[in-house]
């Protein structure tokens, strides 16, 4: 049976359908025996024998036509569900119409409907490729666009997604960094800056401020890349957050600046400072040096009127000269380099000074004027001759626009570990527009550099920047008609600090025109 | 008589005319100029001056080069150099303190006490 049958089902039905022959032949013998007890032919008879084998075998033959009948519908019923599997489409003949046959045209049906699902799905992902073809070719150009933008920035730009990851960087940074640009594409910005690890001279440094940094990725950086020892460039990358309209984080983009080319500014304008500061004294100096020897007589006795004529020109060489000194002192003070030697100092011998200095203004200007110091007025932490040019700055100031016979106020009072000394004139005051710009950089004080030598522009651009290098603030308090009070503090020294004394000569005094 | 003998070294003719008449006027009448830094090392020894007054911005070798060089030498290094400049910044003041200047006198100088000014560094208070 096992070699005949088919299939399993072909088996089953060929075993049930033989014991059914079986069956039968045995019922037929035991009915022969049977008849022959009673006395008739048994085996001996060849119609007895016909009559016990012929139905078995009809049966056996019967069955196992039918059993073939359907065990081949079904095994075609397996083949195209395994062709399904295999990714075709089978269809098969139906022949009748039987449970099978009916069985297998939902089979056809159920393909053919898989088949044209997979047609419509086939098709929709074709679009979407498309779509996506289309759109990743747009935004390509897209890029190219703003990478040819950023090649166009003169700096060093980075753009990096919120890992951290470079996602655009132009062509600046690979020049800057010496690295080929393929190396840029999508590295961390660390593993960018350990592309230069064996060029940096300040290594130890970059590495903190990189960890810093990754630590605080919601705040901005700023990283200083000195590469290649003295001379070579010196990169300042400076990384900061860009939101999107929703105030949603996009990315962060990373400038590089060579700070190179800033010293090279820098270079330039202390050469041009230099240049300024001895092309315009020196033919001064013969001016202002023939001038006096012919006032003080060396040259014979002179008329009353030369004199006052030399008394004009000196005075306006004078003026020039403050004026040059003042720019050079503005501009030295800007860049940090005016070396101021901070100590303990009394403020009242300083105002004192400051007011002797100014006499001789204060006599031309037929101003009195008052100073009202407390006497536990503690000493202040501060560069003398500094804090003298403030006071004599505002003092002037003060001058200009009072009216004679006016008096100016100076006074000073302690609090909070601080000393606030004040200047207070009576005369026309300072407009609310003109008191903004005040202490503004020289650039804006065109007005005040054509008000003359004292320029008082410049003196009080000085006097903020004086007084800010020594910790405290200065600002002014005005009403038009009413005056005007400048007043500016200075950190307090605690009681017990003896004040230095900062005499001078009358000698060093002179000396001390320039 | 003069009482000193001073070296003037300045490459403005001016400016020097102008020093050597102030000085003159205040009684210093022996003076003697050298329009270079090279004119002065070569001077120096024959004038032996009591003062040097000397430009720091000079064509080739500047001021401070000229002080370090004089102050090198044993036959010259007892000669207080004062600079007369019109470099007013700190930091060049601090150059001249440290090339071995005595003082530090800045242009445009009043001429009518100039003298004073020199006799006032030489008899020790320097205006640093």
């Amino acid at each position: 049976l096992k070699t005949l049958a088919r299939s399993r089902l072909h088996r089953e039905a060929m075993l049930v359908f033989g014991v059914a022959a079986m069956a039968l032949v045995l019922v037929s013998l035991f009915a022969q025996l049977w008849a022959a007890s009673l006395g008739g032919e048994g085996f001996a008879s060849h119609w007895g024998t016909l009559f016990v084998m012929i139905p078995g075998a009809v049966v056996l033959l019967a069955g196992a036509y039918y059993v073939r009948l359907i065990s081949r519908r079904v095994r075609h019923l397996l083949q195209g569900l395994d062709a399904v599997r295999g990714g075709e489409y089978p269809l098969l003949l139906v022949t009748g119409d039987d449970e099978i046959s009916r069985l297998m045209v939902g089979f056809n049906q159920m393909v053919e409907e898989l088949r044209s699902r997979h047609e419509r799905l086939a098709e929709l992902v074709d679009n979407r490729e498309t779509e996506l073809v289309q759109l990743s070719r747009a935004s390509e150009v897209e890029r190219a666009k703003i990478g040819t933008l950023l090649d166009k920035v003169g700096e060093g730009v980075i753009v990096l997604d919120m890992d951290g990851r470079v996602i655009m960087a132009n062509e600046q940074v690979s020049e800057m960094l010496g690295v080929p640009r393929s190396a840029l594409a999508e590295v961390e910005l660390a593993a960018l800056i350990a592309q230069v690890r064996h060029r940096l001279v300040n290594l130890p440094r970059v590495e903190q401020q990189m960890s810093d940094f990754r630590a605080g990725r919601q705040d901005v950086g700023e990283v200083v890349l000195e590469l290649d020892g003295p001379g070579g460039p010196n990169i300042r990358l400076y990384s900061a957050q860009v939101r999107g309209a929703d105030s949603h984080l996009l990315a962060r983009i990373a400038t590089l600046l060579d700070l190179g080319k800033e010293r090279e500014v820098d270079r330039l304008k202390t050469e041009f400072l230099s240049t300024i500061s001895h092309e315009l004294r020196t033919p001064l100096t013969s001016v202002k040096g023939a001038l006096g020897l012919i006032h003080g007589g060396a040259a014979g006795s002179i008329t009353a009127d030369t004199r006052e004529l030399l008394d004009i020109a000196s005075s306006n060489i004078d003026r020039l000269i403050n004026v040059i000194n003042n720019i050079l002192d503005v501009l030295s003070l800007e860049r940090g380099q005016a070396g101021f030697r901070f100590a303990p100092m009394s403020l009242a011998e300083c105002v004192a000074r400051a007011t002797d200095l100014v006499s001789e203004q204060t006599e031309a200007a037929a101003v009195t004027v008052e100073t009202r110091l407390p006497r536990d007025l503690p000493g202040v932490r501060g560069d003398f001759r500094r804090v003298e040019q403030v006071l004599v700055n505002l003092l002037s100031n003060a001058f200009k626009f009072s009216g004679g016979g006016q008096k100016v106020l100076v006074q000073a009072s302690a609090d909070n570990g601080k000393v606030t000394v004040s200047v207070q004139d009576f005369g026309k005051g300072i407009s609310q527009d003109a008191m903004g710009r005040l202490f503004q950089k020289f650039e804006h004080s065109e007005e005040a550099l054509t008000r003359g030598s004292q320029g008082a522009g410049l003196g009080l651009v000085i006097c903020r920047h004086i007084v800010e290098a020594h910790g405290g603030h200065i600002w002014v308090e005005s009403s038009e008609g009413a005056g005007s009070t400048f007043s500016f503090t200075l950190p307090a020294v605690p009681s017990g600090v003896d004040p230095v004394s900062l005499r001078r000569t009358p000698l060093e005094r002179a000396g001390g025109l320039a | 008589v003069s009482l000193y003998r001073v070296l003037v070294v300045e490459d403005d003719p001016d400016i020097q005319k102008v020093i050597r008449m102030a000085l003159r006027f205040q009684g210093i009448t022996d003076v003697v100029a050298a329009g270079s830094g090279e004119e002065c090392l070569t001077l120096v020894e024959d004038v032996d001056p009591d003062v040097i007054l000397m430009d720091v911005m000079m064509p080739r070798v500047d001021g401070y080069d000229i002080c370090r060089r004089l102050k090198s030498q044993p036959s010259t290094s007892h000669i207080p150099v004062i600079f007369l400049t019109a470099k007013a910044q700190q930091s060049e003041r601090q150059r001249g303190f440290q090339a071995g200047a005595a003082g530090y006198l800045i242009k445009p100088f009043d001429p009518m006490t100039l003298c004073d000014q020199i006799l006032s560094i030489l008899n020790g208070g320097s205006t640093r």
